[in-house]
């Protein structure tokens, strides 16, 4: 199973879906297509196998897989496993998320009167609870460390991420600094809101900033190894034949998140470092009663939390690319297109930060050329969106769940995009800056965005990981709840932002109540549509029918291996000798015509059968 | 637009129209293209799903015609909306040369403002139709964000740092100004008012009220009280920069950095502005006046914000020829001016005068403008008394703005309190019903506050007309 890279043969030339790929080749070739991470033994044939032979398997005793080799809670307490470390993430981020959604209906509750439902102090703490566990514990953690820990490995066909001890380490460091969070909110809470700014948190807060803060750095530290661990990962342990024009889109954009991630994080751990150095030692660092600079806490901040964002929604497009492209039957189009607007986004979003800080005392000059920059980072963006729904032209589209939400982000994700050229815009930012546009716009990007991404992958995942499935009916039900809930959840707020209803307000002017009460309504059918894959996932924990390997019928090495996958993951190491999305949406509708057919003719025969019945009542059992 | 779309926030400045055509170009812009994703998305998700009959031979999945297309219309159209964007902001970031200052202290949670001629205001400012009024803001403690969303306009208010803004009222009426930037606790109701008369209301307001002194002389009198004039003045022996004309110019400093300062340190031309005098009083060894020891003690702590602005306005006086300086190397000319005005920095009737152009329309001269005050403070209430409900406390005798700052504050603690009562068109019109509107109590500024509604033109009436509230509203 060892997989150095010098045992890899060497990688054919060409990209994965070139001209004189196999996919574009008629006939048997179509059907070679389903091969990708065809195994060892198996070498392209054309035909999916079976498992081999295994008495065990033959004697009914269940297969042995990374679930449930060992129970011993050490197994999973001392795991080096990614499967298991990304388990441990996904049932942390969803009590962080939870906590958080939590926050988020205070938000909502306070503000269904003008005057506010629970005053200025409590509010406070509430909204700022909301933001740093959503942005901290939850977003940028999200995919990348449940979803992409899981999956990252097996998509290059490995057995595990490059430093697995690195990995359970960053696992403990953000499970550490989430507990700190949550005892800085216990302990009387943060009002400074997630972005800390300088002197207000470093002098005049009377909240818990410090706890909050170390809470922050730890995560951070989680992030950057996590990042490290993919980067390394990726370089150096890819499957025989796994060129990196043959790697699916998602490890691209969890590449270049990573990217972001290593090169980011440190520089707000060294903010949030410097000001609790002011905070405790009375150095000046921010605060200008101390000869400090509160416009220097701005730069630095978002020079990290800005590309934060991306961190947070570069997964999501790399889920959503994945479902694409399954469902619709078709490959990516525009593979190095979508690949390269990942790297491009990475790189532009590092250039971006002064968009934040239009009103701060910038210079007008260097305002514009944020502002330049802000503009060109939607291209790639756009480029994204305009080949996914090129990649749904003449597929073979199965709405499924994972399918819906991935429709979802498509759209709302395009909507918040869009509303952020107002905001990249130098004349309409003064304007609308800090106000419930912003808010909107970054929650189009985030809920819309990055969450429904994050519930898609979650879903389509969702049988490799557990081996069960859940109620796809439910599945659809919940999705269109979040999605009407999400819109009358925040497009009223576009508008309140449009009349000047500025953000963080506990009372607001009553002519606006009616847009919040709106919006309040929302976040209650939103909550509900977010409750209810907490129900119908976690029955199919224990109620759910088995799953089988590849019940999507997905290509991807994560599926040519069992539901859940064995400890090592594959078998035997797989060798790769096409690319990602080789489906094929001709050949996808015949076998669906096919097997209409078949069916058709069943529930005729049964009819039939039905209707013999009387005849030769009792004749026959 | 505004006419057309009455729920849409009223254009009260001039620099609103042309913000609001980008906001609506872009708009215009981000809906074609959502539509267009749309429409794509559901055409193919309805005419490709599962089991229809149509035909999905397709040749090629990669195209780089149609990728290149795809790329190089939205960067045209995004660098298209950058240019009109950038090209309108610029327009509109700079101040006009005649618009006239007011400072503004940010502090928490409530605004003050200075006019030029001294007179307080607190969370209010009164500004005349028409004319461009420049604010030049400072905060007192964490960073606040003047926001007036109906002059499309918000700007950062940072400790240690001035910032500027600039706007030009087109609109009689009251326009809310909210805090943009998180705060602290109380963040949501640091607001106030702007409220815009017509340049004859305003010259009656302007001479009502506690006018004091104006921003200059008190600056004098801070100079004097704080013994700026031992090293300062003309008289001195101490051996400091002369201040007499030195704000705008270029003057050489030596920034010391983190090392001991010593003469041999290279000279930087800096320009004695805001910022550059008010660290010079409040962190004097930062930037040493070039040839000068660096002996000058902090005043951080000792002058507040508005004291500090005080003072610089008083420097700003110093631009005729009257020596304030002795001893100093460059820059000393023992002028006529000491001669004539006799008292070296006793400029203050010039400050007055500077009050008095201000705002452009004033007929008053120079010399005439001190005893048109002295005129209206003869007969306060003669200018129409529900005036006194819109800005209460200014002609209720408080002299300093400080003593009616803590009331604010008490005000605003206490609920109803000084933005709520403010805002009313009934009071201001001259009646007092909606004094029980604070039904819940507590916070509650927004309560008796028509916040739309109340932007009304004729908001100012009771000034005049005394009209009743019923016919002031209800233009949109």
């Amino acid at each position: 199973m060892l997989n150095t890279p010098n045992d890899r043969p060497e990688a054919a030339t060409g990209g994965s879906i070139g001209p004189d790929g196999p996919m574009e080749a008629p006939g048997q070739s179509t059907i070679a297509m389903a091969a990708n991470g065809a195994l060892v033994a198996d070498p392209g044939d054309g035909i999916r196998r079976e498992k081999p032979y295994d008495p065990l398997t033959a004697m009914g005793v269940p297969q042995e897989t990374y679930l449930n080799n060992d129970f011993s809670w050490k197994s999973w307490v001392y795991t080096l496993d990614h499967k298991r470390i990304g388990m441990m993430y996904l049932v942390l981020l969803s009590v962080m998320f939870t906590l958080g959604g939590v926050a988020a209906s205070m938000v909502r509750y306070n503000l269904i009167e003008p005057q506010g439902m629970l005053g200025a102090e409590a509010y406070n703490r509430w909204f700022s609870a909301h933001g740093i566990i959503m942005v901290f514990f939850f977003l940028v953690p999200s995919i990348p460390a449940s979803l992409g820990n899981f999956l990252v490995p097996m998509m290059i066909g490995t057995k595990d991420v490059a430093f697995p001890k690195l990995n359970l380490l960053s696992f403990y460091l953000y499970a550490f600094g989430a507990c700190l969070g949550l005892a800085a909110i216990i302990m009387g809470g943060v009002d400074t809101g997630w972005t800390f700014y300088a002197p207000l948190s470093s002098t005049y807060s009377n909240g818990m900033v410090v706890w909050a803060i170390a809470g922050v750095f730890l995560a951070g530290f989680s992030s950057i190894l996590t990042g490290l661990n993919f980067i390394v990962t990726i370089h150096k342990m890819r499957a025989p034949g796994m060129t990196w024009f043959r790697m699916p889109l998602f490890m691209w954009s969890i590449y270049a998140t990573s990217l972001i991630q290593v090169l980011g994080t440190p520089v707000v751990a060294i903010t949030l470092l410097l000001l609790v150095i002011e905070k405790g030692f009375g150095v000046g660092i921010f605060d200008p009663k101390l000869n400090g600079d509160p416009v220097l806490f701005q730069h630095m901040f978002w020079f990290y939390s800005h590309p934060a964002v991306y961190i947070m929604i570069l997964p999501g497009m790399a889920v959503v690319s994945e479902i694409i492209a399954c469902f619709s039957r078709k490959p990516i189009y525009g593979y190095k297109f979508v690949a390269f607007s990942s790297l491009a986004i990475a790189v532009f979003g590092f250039l971006v930060w002064g968009h934040h800080m239009f009103v701060s005392s910038e210079s007008p000059y260097a305002g514009m050329v944020f502002s330049l920059i802000s503009f060109l980072v939607a291209i790639p963006s756009a480029v994204k969106v305009f080949n996914w729904t090129a990649t749904l032209y003449k597929g073979s589209i199965r709405l499924t769940t994972p399918m819906l939400y991935a429709l979802a982000f498509i759209g709302l994700f395009t909507i918040g995009g869009l509303t952020g050229l107002h905001l990249a815009a130098l004349a309409t930012d003064v304007y609308l800056h800090d106000t419930y546009f912003v808010i909107a716009h970054f929650h189009y990007v985030m809920v819309g965005g990055a969450i429904s991404a994050y519930m898609a992958g979650l879903h389509f995942w969702w049988p490799k990981m557990t081996g069960k499935m859940y109620n796809d009916a439910w599945g659809k039900v919940a999705a269109l709840i979040l999605f009407i809930g999400f819109n009358l959840t925040f497009f009223p707020q576009f508008l309140l932002g449009m009349w000047g209803m500025h953000r963080r307000y506990h009372a607001y002017p009553p002519d606006m109540q009616f847009l919040n009460i709106m919006s309040t309504a929302g976040a209650t059918v939103l909550a509900l549509g977010f409750i209810l894959p907490g129900f119908y996932l976690s029955w199919s924990l224990k109620y759910g029918e088995q799953a089988s390997d590849n019940p999507f019928g997905a290509t991807g090495l994560e599926w040519q291996t069992s539901s859940p996958p064995p400890l090592t993951n594959f078998d035997m190491v797989p060798i790769v000798v096409t690319g990602p999305y080789a489906y094929d949406a001709v050949e996808s509708e015949r076998i669906y015509e096919k097997e209409e057919a078949i069916t058709r003719e069943v529930r005729e025969r049964i009819l039939a059968a039905e209707a013999e019945r009387p005849q030769k009542e009792r004749t026959v059992v | 637009m505004a006419q057309l779309f009455p729920w849409l926030l009223p254009q009260a400045s001039s620099v609103a129209p042309g913000i609001d055509f980008v906001y609506w170009l872009i708009t215009v812009v981000c809906v074609a293209f959502f539509l267009g994703v749309a429409f794509f998305l559901g055409l193919f998700v309805f005419r490709y799903r599962q089991g229809t009959k149509v035909n999905r031979v397709l040749p090629h999945h990669e195209g780089i015609a149609l990728e290149m297309v795809w790329t190089i219309i939205p960067l045209i159209i995004a660098l298209g909306l950058f240019l009109v964007s950038t090209v309108v902001y610029f327009q509109t970031v700079r101040a006009p040369k005649d618009a006239t200052e007011i400072f503004v202290v940010g502090k928490q949670w409530m605004w003050k403002i200075q006019h030029p001629n001294g007179r307080w205001e607190m969370n209010e400012i009164h500004v005349p139709v028409g004319h461009p009024v420049k604010l030049t803001m400072i905060s007192e403690d964490v960073i606040h964000d003047f926001g007036l969303p109906s002059f499309r306009l918000n700007m950062d208010v940072v400790p240690g740092k001035y910032t500027q803004t600039w706007f030009n009222p087109t609109r009689v009426g009251r326009y809310h100004i909210f805090c943009a930037q998180f705060c602290g606790t109380n963040h949501a109701i640091m607001g106030g008012y702007v409220t815009v008369m017509e340049p004859d209301d305003f010259e009656k307001w302007m001479q009502t009220g506690n006018v004091r002194a104006t921003t200059a002389s008190e600056g004098e009198r801070l100079f004097r009280d704080n013994g700026c004039t031992g090293c300062h003045g003309p008289n001195s022996n101490v051996r400091a920069p002369s201040l007499n004309g030195v704000f705008g110019k270029y003057r050489p400093v030596q920034v010391p950095g983190d090392a001991a300062w010593s003469p041999t340190l290279p000279a930087t031309m800096v320009k004695a502005d805001y910022r550059y005098l008010h660290d010079a009083i409040w962190t004097p060894a930062k930037e040493v006046a070039g040839g000068y020891k660096p002996i000058m003690p902090s005043f951080a702590g000792r002058l507040n914000e508005e004291q500090v602005l005080q003072i610089i306005d008083y420097i700003k006086t110093l631009q005729s020829s009257s020596g304030t300086s002795n001893g100093s190397a460059e820059g000393y000319a023992p002028g006529p001016g000491t001669v004539q005005s006799g008292n070296a920095i006793g400029l203050s009737s010039i400050g007055d005068a500077r009050s008095g152009r201000l705002y452009g329309g004033s007929p008053t001269g120079d010399m005439s403008n001190g005893i048109d005050r002295e005129a209206t403070l003869d007969e306060p209430f003669s200018v129409g008394r529900p005036g006194d409900a819109a800005t209460g406390r200014l002609y209720g005798g408080s002299p300093t703005g400080d003593m009616a700052n803590g009331r604010d504050r008490e005000n605003i603690f206490h609920g109803g309190g000084a933005v709520s009562s403010m805002g009313t068109t009934d009071r201001s019109a001259g009646g007092l019903r909606n004094q029980n509107q604070d039904r819940r109590g507590g916070l509650n500024v927004y309560n008796s506050d028509n916040y739309i509604k109340s932007q009304v033109k004729d908001i100012t009436g009771g000034l005049k007309s005394q009209s009743p509230a019923g016919a002031a509203s209800d233009q949109y």
